[in-house]
């Protein structure tokens, strides 16, 4: 699902170059559980960014689903994400217009889904994360673990085959983090494939393996005790 | 998709109060400015746009010529005579259509009522399209005993009902006479060139005015408009070729006689006639109006601009908030880029809320021009309807419209822009730092300053017109309209019966009130042109006034001759004739009437408006009328005298009613048009300040709101609160300084052009800018400071947490 060969991202700014990764090179399967880890400012959100079609590598080479990705465009990589990736980000990153039926319905409205249908995955969704009661909702009338429901549910309406979640438990206490990452388990088990950015070592321990970068590399790459299915 | 983006919209417009208000507020002034100004400039525009026949109905002017052959001026003043003639000889003409105007007394029920009335012929509604309400319009002025009203003036003098067939007394000189009223007419629209409210036969002159009937044979004496109706496909070049040809044939020896005497030297006529289109006639300043004045486009075209200025300013507001806006909405536009929304949908959606915010402005413009239109018409003297224009209002919606697309396209395609990374760590900001939002908000200072400035100096020059010494004393003087009453009975009475008063220190007369209409002379004197300002006044005038003699003396009762064949002149006379004002007395005036001897000079009075030079002008007391009696009050006393005045009238006669002005406000007359445009220039001014300083209000905001931490952190560190709001506002503060550099000087170009149209102008001081600029530094800042104090104030720690 997710191949990289030798992936660097260089930011330049008008004196410094920083060098946010310099020559990633992973190999992720579909169904996996993978964990980024590594002290911060390495490139681990970087990293999870390129992965997820929101950037694009200075260098090297990321195979998405079999299409070489690392030279498209803005739109075309915006075409490409559409529906088939979904986020889940450290501080929700819900809009606060927007009720939680909207919040999550989003998705399915860029890629011109019809409204019944709309009605239907916006409310197995919310099912699904146990957030159905707060539906009519505005986020700042739910708490943490409540808000980063609905972003999960907001991350998979659109049945995308990859979630990325860049540190989703790090705003969380550990009761709601536990249930976040027990929704995320879930939806592995259900075929989703996720890679999630965590600083928490009990995060990382639901993950079939993590990926350790230091300073823009790879360094370890640890398998779970728990076996996978390839 | 289209209701999401609008329920988003509609939630955020409300969260984000300040800056939605100060954005549809400032839309809704500026739309509702220029629908007030478009509807002016259509009213202005649309002058007797209703007449079925106006493509072919012209004015007929006689054009002087000078040697050279350009135009010297226009006169729609014509002979009895021609209007019959131009029928008869011109074969494009159709019809023709004499005109006069004179107020007229009525006698109805017992009660006066004066009226000003226009007399025309019967073929006048064959030529101009009125609509009926009573009566046959096309045989209405047959009989020369007929009156045409306006329903509204039928109204005020019958009351309602139908007054087909009413007599009504009118009064010529000291008789009353019968006329019928034959038609009553719909309220025509009020921009026209020739209202009336009552309408009597231009047959019946000649049969009840002396002064008419002397002058039906006379081609030398010019007293009447005429107006024709060219023949339906006749062509106006020829047509002109046609009346010019005709010009010759009624005065055939002009040119050669002129040359003969020597006062004439040009190649061609030293006069011909022209056709001027009724639907050109309003805004053609070159030409005298019709009857009301002409207006100059060019001041409908400065109304415009400003308009256009003030959306500009509230479009650049628009902008420059929405820009400043985006840093907060970063976050969200990165979610959705994440969540699948490309550059197209994040454009459409911004754009949307543009348009949303443009529509709100235009609902709020159009209240807000509805509430101004009162304000409107008074101040420009118009009748404008908004809800009349629907063409207006359709434009004025696209205007907000586009408006709301220039000023949102620019954040939005900057927004739309940022890869979805950068908008989500918050890495971009579209502040008040970047070249355009300086350039934005320095255009918007200069327009203020310049606008200002424009204000400042109008009202000083008026001002200054007005402080000017005129060379006489016009205060507290009441001038009374004799109205056809015997005039020097009704002097006479007035002295005897107001004189003795306390508060009256003079009684006097005079033919003309200032300002209100000329009597000018113009005569060959040997081979010269002369021309002067003739004034009939009682003997005491020139005292009276207060005007200063230079030489020679004033009019004296006790000498015969002084009643017969003498003359007051003023300064620019003498000199017109090459004599100082020593020299001038004891000459005699040369070929005009028994050459009345000059036995004063008195010093140049701004007896016409100080746009213009003093001309040549002569008091004599032999012309026969006076029309006007004078009475001066001490400034205290003048409303006993007012109360004394009706009572000494009632006892003069009860055939005429009082009326009366102010010598000052005659006066003031001259200026009206300024004194107009400088209002509404100054009120332009406020508002485009007004809009300015809301988007300024909103910029500081953001700002401040931005630089929280910031400022926050410098006053943990020992910051003083006069140092914080030195660190907000200086930046505004250099940008107001350049922009009054660049605003100034295009202010001292567009008034140094205005003030050119003064005879007497005021110097344009450099501190009137600066005034203009300091003005501007000043709300701005007071309008920055509400945003400064309250962070320089702020609790450190509470800003440091917030952010
Ligand atoms: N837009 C950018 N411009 C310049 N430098 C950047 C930019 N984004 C990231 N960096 C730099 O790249 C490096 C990697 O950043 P990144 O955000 O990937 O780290 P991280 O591993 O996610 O850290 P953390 O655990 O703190 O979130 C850092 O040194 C950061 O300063
Ligand atoms: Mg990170």
């Amino acid at each position: 699902m997710i191949k990289t060969e030798s992936l660097s991202k260089a930011y330049r700014t008008d004196e410094v170059e920083t060098t946010a990764l310099n020559g990633v090179s992973i190999h992720i399967t579909p169904g996996e559980f993978v964990s980024v880890m590594g002290p911060s400012g390495c490139g681990k959100s970087t990293m999870l960014n390129i992965l997820g079609l929101l950037d694009s590598p200075s260098d090297g080479s990321y195979v998405f689903n079999g299409t070489e990705v690392a030279t498209l465009s803005e739109r075309q990589r915006a075409q490409l994400r559409k529906g088939n990736i979904g986020f889940v980000f450290q501080s929700f990153n819900l809009i606060d217009e927007l009720t939680v039926y909207e919040n999550v319905e989003l998705p399915l409205l860029y890629l011109g889904v019809s409204a019944t249908e709309r009605k239907e995955r916006v409310g197995a969704a919310l099912e699904r994360t146990q957030i159905m009661h707060r539906k009519d909702h505005f986020p700042q009338q739910l708490s943490g673990g409540q808000q980063q429901r609905v972003a999960v549910a907001r991350a998979v309406v659109a049945n995308p085959a990859l979630i990325l979640a860049d540190e989703p438990t790090g705003n969380l206490d550990s009761t709601n983090g536990e249930q976040v990452m027990k929704l995320l388990t879930e939806l592995n088990e259900a075929g989703t494939t996720i890679v999630m950015v965590t600083h928490s070592p009990a995060d990382a321990e639901y993950s079939h393996r993590t990926i350790h970068l230091f300073d823009g590399h790879v360094v370890t790459e640890n398998f779970m005790s728990k076996t996978y299915a390839v | 998709m289209f209701s999401h983006y609008l329920r988003h919209a509609a939630r955020l417009l409300a969260k984000q109060r300040l800056h939605t208000g100060i954005n549809v507020l400032g839309l809704a002034t500026a739309l509702g400015l220029c629908a007030i100004i478009a509807v002016f400039i259509k009213y202005e525009h649309s002058y007797d746009a209703w007449h079925e026949n106006l493509d072919r109905i012209y004015r007929v002017d006689r054009v002087d010529l000078n040697p050279d052959g350009s135009v010297d001026g226009h006169s729609p003043a014509h002979p009895f005579q021609l209007a019959g003639a131009l029928e008869r000889d011109h074969p494009d003409i159709q019809e023709t259509v004499r005109f006069n105007d004179t107020d007229v007394v009525f006698r109805i029920d017992g009660a006066l009522h004066q009226e000003d009335v226009l007399f025309a012929d019967a073929s006048f509604f064959d030529v101009f399209t009125y609509q009926s309400v009573y009566g046959d319009l096309r045989t209405s002025l047959q009989d020369p005993a007929s009156v045409v009203l306006t329903e509204s003036a039928a109204d005020r003098l019958l009351g309602p009902g139908n007054p087909i067939g009413r007599s009504l007394q009118v009064r010529y000189t000291d008789s009353f006479h019968e006329v019928v009223v034959t038609a009553v007419i719909a309220d025509p629209l009020p921009n026209t060139n020739i209202p009336f409210e009552v309408m009597m036969s231009f047959e019946r002159l000649p049969l009840v005015y002396e002064w008419v009937a002397e002058r039906v044979d006379s081609w030398r004496h010019s007293s009447f408009p005429v107006y024709v109706l060219l023949r339906e496909g006749a062509n106006l070049a020829s047509a002109t070729e046609t009346i010019e040809s005709l010009r010759v044939q009624y005065y055939p020896d002009m040119a050669s006689r002129g040359r003969e005497q020597g006062w004439w030297t040009g190649e061609g006529e030293p006069a011909t006639y022209a056709l001027i289109p009724l639907s050109d006639l309003h805004l053609r300043s070159d030409v005298p109006g019709g009857f009301v004045a002409t207006s100059d486009p060019s001041y409908s075209w400065i109304l415009f601009g400003i308009g256009l200025l003030i959306l500009v300013l509230a479009c650049i507001n628009f902008t420059l908030l929405t820009m400043g806006k985006s840093a907060v909405r970063a976050e969200e536009i990165g979610v959705r880029k994440a969540l699948g929304a490309g550059r197209w949908e994040i454009m459409t959606q911004f754009g949307g809320e543009s348009l949303l915010m443009a529509l709100l402005g235009l609902a709020g413009g159009l209240l807000l021009a509805g509430l101004l239109l009162p304000v409107a018409n008074s101040i420009t003297g118009s009748e404008l309807d908004l809800l009349g224009e629907p063409g207006v209002l359709v434009v004025i919606a696209a205007v907000a419209l586009l408006s709301g697309l220039a000023a949102g396209s620019y954040p939005a395609l900057m927004i739309s822009r940022h890869r979805p990374t950068e908008a989500l760590s918050g890495r971009f900001s579209m502040g008040s730092s970047s070249a355009i939002t300086r350039g934005l908000l320095i255009t918007q200072f200069a327009a203020s300053v310049a606008l200002i400035a424009g204000a400042l100096v109008m009202q000083a020059q008026i001002r200054f017109l007005q402080e000017q010494d005129k060379g006489y004393d016009p205060s507290n003087i009441i001038v009374v309209s004799t109205n056809g009453t015997d005039e020097f009975r009704l002097i006479r009475h007035l002295r005897d019966r107001l004189g003795p008063q306390p508060g009256v220190l003079g009684v006097s007369g005079m033919s003309l009130s200032l300002n209100r209409g000329y009597s000018s002379s113009v005569w060959m004197a040997g081979d010269v042109e002369r021309r002067a300002f003739v004034y009939n006044v009682a003997p005491d005038l020139p005292e009276f006034l207060g005007m200063d003699m230079l030489s020679g003396r004033g009019f004296d009762s006790a000498r015969a001759t002084d009643s017969t064949n003498a003359v007051i002149v003023n300064e620019a006379f003498a000199r017109d004739w090459g004599w100082t004002p020593e020299e001038a007395v004891g000459q005699l005036v040369a070929e005009y009437g028994d050459e009345p001897e000059i036995i004063g000079v008195v010093r140049d009075m701004n007896f016409r408006s100080l746009h213009e030079e003093v001309e040549p002008m002569m008091l004599t007391q032999s012309e026969g009328w006076l029309s006007h009696a004078l009475v001066r009050a001490s400034s205290a006393g003048t409303p006993q005298v007012l109360a004394s005045l009706q009572e000494a009238w009632g006892e003069f006669t009860a055939d005429a009613p009082l009326q009366y002005t102010f010598l000052d406000d005659d006066v003031a007359l001259a200026y009206e048009e300024d004194r107009r445009w400088a209002r509404i220039i100054g009120i332009s001014a406020s508002l485009a300040i007004l809009v300015a300083c809301m988007g300024l209000f909103g910029l500081a905001a953001l700002t401040v709101s931005r630089r929280t931490k910031e400022i926050g952190i410098r006053k943990v560190l020992g910051a003083s609160v006069q140092s914080v709001m030195l660190l907000v506002s200086r930046e505004f503060a250099i940008l107001v300084v350049v922009a009054t550099l660049i605003g100034a000087p295009l202010a001292y170009f567009g008034l140094g052009r205005w003030l050119d149209g003064f005879a007497f102008r005021m110097d344009l001081a450099p501190w009137w800018f600066l005034a203009a600029g300091a003005l501007v530094l000043l709300v701005a800042m007071t309008t920055v400071a509400f945003h400064s104090v309250r962070a320089a104030i702020s609790d450190p720690v509470k800003s440091l947490r917030y952010e």
